[in-house]
């Protein structure tokens, strides 16, 4: 196996909505700025992976195929991979191997999703609908129509079964996560917010409010990654050294021992651990970007991914063990509730976000690099029942 | 070298430079549950609920499966008398605006994961309760049973479950 490593970020901002961009068009700024990070062309890219979540929200079916003929990149091998909010993950995975098999040598690695081009005549809910479009990746048979929130359902269970966390420690996630998202100038909310704040907001789901939650918006990113014998030191290569993606459908069983976890990010995390060789990510970890889709998703991964037992998430929160100037900062970006959210694009963007703050290039939000290694991870999908992770170090060896 | 790309003059949204246009989808279906038919039949016509089981295994399935996950043998059919416990609940006070589950409740309801008694996977269900706003009593352990609606076309959305017991 080839190793392999990122030599280029492009990154657009989270909006709510690119009005004056079409999916494709988004797509070629995100693989330009990309590509420009790492001191390559067009003609270089020698196959393409895309990340693209829905058909239903942007109303078109094989959407890679329009994306690559819109890059000029016809003749050379495409492939585009869907698996919820964790698609990028995936994506990443699906690239890093094209490159390590020696299938290919530069692949432009590419999500894309517009979503509030879905639009409700009748109330000009644009959010509602995008929403409802996306209940089809639900379980159409067996999770409709009730089922919209699947980490309720996990994260009420956990509750339940560990006694915690509660819902001053879920909202300092939010906290923790708006303040982060202050100084990422990518971010989609750049205001901080306080606890009372959070915890006055409007509830959906208990314990969940509306300020625990991400928003919903329209961005694409991209990385670049290569070949290490086509690797030059000014290209500032970040590696991927473990890889792991995990499908576990967490609402199946839910089963005495198996409820209120989120398995598909314990699977898909050890995976990439195991290849990194990774034994204590509490301490050779120096930055983490997770999917807080909501708040208590995010203190529900920290055992899933290993810095804590399970149900001990909100402690760590409270020690301030994952804040921006913690031991072990966890979405410096802001996370899917500060930096924003598309299903698709986030994925990508985090682990665009881990080789900037590897790299040193992290601008305001650069959070100290001492072992040298950082995590994206991402789970999403029904059920929650997609997870990826992708280890990424500054030296690689 | 930025990467943020906010200073790139391809950012810039003019609003006279994009023209939108209203579109829409609309696809009708009629497909089959296949293997799972009975379920629905028997809620449908006879207001019963059927699960199947594995006799090799020794596992009950509701939502019902044709065939086990674990050694893919094929299930037998057997009626349930409805009984179940809640597994997980969602205290729901949000849902989109056009959400189907508006068809049947308007927030703040309850949906769960209901384990029905001897199963092993579990059912995503409504549970009717007048207390949600005040109250959540429904929890982890509470014991439900299924009732079946007075309109009935065969979805998910036919049963529903009161709380009977708490735990």
């Amino acid at each position: 196996m080839r190793r392999v490593a990122v030599v280029g970020v492009g990154q657009l901002p989270f909006r709510s909505r690119y009005p004056a961009d079409r999916f494709d068009e988004l797509a070629m700024m995100a693989a330009k700025r990309a590509l420009a990070d790492a001191g390559l062309v067009a003609g270089d890219v020698t196959s393409a992976v895309y990340s693209v979540y829905s058909e239903l929200l942007i109303r078109q079916g094989t959407p890679d195929v329009m994306i690559h003929d819109y890059l000029g990149l016809n003749g050379r091998p495409g492939q585009r991979v869907t698996a919820g909010a964790a698609s990028g993950g995936y994506a990443v995975k699906t690239a890093w191997a094209d490159v390590a098999s020696g299938f290919s040598d530069v692949v432009l690695c590419l999500g894309v999703q517009k979503a509030l081009d879905v639009d409700d005549p009748e109330t000009g809910q644009r959010a509602d609908a995008a929403l409802e479009a996306e209940s089809m990746t639900l379980d159409t048979t067996w999770h409709l129509p009730f089922s919209q929130q699947p980490w309720a359902l996990l994260l009420t269970a956990h509750m339940d079964k560990f006694g915690g966390p509660t819902e001053e420690q879920i909202a300092r996630v939010a906290v923790k996560n708006r303040a982060n998202a202050v100084r990422n100038p990518n971010a989609h909310l750049r205001r901080p917010v306080t606890v009372e704040e959070v915890l006055d907001s409007r509830l959906t789901n208990w314990p969940t409010t509306m300020f625990e939650s991400c928003l919903y918006g329209e961005a694409a990113s991209a990385v670049v990654l290569v070949a290490e014998e086509l690797v030059r030191p000014e290209q500032r290569p970040v590696w991927i050294t473990g890889v792991g993606t995990c499908h576990h459908n967490s609402t199946d069983e839910m089963s005495a021992d198996d409820a209120g976890r989120v398995w598909p990010l314990y699977g898909a995390s050890r995976q990439a651990y195991r290849m990194a060789g990774v034994t204590d990510p509490r301490t050779e970890l120096d930055v983490v970007e997770l999917n807080d889709l909501v708040a208590g998703l995010e203190l529900m991964s920290y055992a899933e991914l290993g810095l804590c037992a399970p149900g001990e998430g909100g402690a760590l929160i409270d020690e301030g063990f994952t804040a921006f100037d913690g031991p072990l900062p966890v979405n410096p970006s802001g996370g899917r509730i500060g930096a924003g959210h598309i299903a698709g694009v986030s994925g990508i963007y985090s682990t665009g976000e881990i080789v900037q703050q590897l790299r040193g290039e992290a601008g305001e939000r650069q959070v100290p690099i001492r072992a040298g290694r950082g995590l994206a991870c991402m789970v999403g999908g029904a059920g929650l029942g997609l997870g990826a992770a992708i280890v990424l170090e500054r030296d690689g060896r | 070298m930025t990467t943020t790309g906010v200073d790139l003059p391809d950012d810039a949204v003019d609003a006279d430079d994009w023209f939108e246009v209203p579109d829409e989808l609309h696809y009708y279906y009629s497909y089959s549950y296949g293997g799972v038919s009975r379920f629905f039949r028997e809620i449908v016509d006879n207001q019963r609920l059927t699960v199947t089981r594995c006799e090799l295994c020794d596992r009950g399935y509701c939502p019902p499966r044709r065939d086990c996950p674990r050694c893919w043998e094929r299930t037998t059919w057997q009626p349930h008398p409805g009984t179940g416990t809640v597994v997980a609940p969602v205290y729901c006070y949000w849902t989109q605006i056009n959400s189907p589950v508006r068809r049947y409740v308007q927030p703040p309801f309850v949906y769960a994961l209901v384990r029905l008694d001897g199963m092993t996977n579990a059912l995503h269900t409504l549970i009717h309760t007048d207390d949600l706003r005040v109250n959540r009593t429904v929890r982890v352990g509470t014991r439900v049973e299924v009732r079946f609606r007075e309109q009935r076309r065969g979805t998910l959305a036919d049963v529903y479950f009161v709380p009977v017991e708490q735990p």
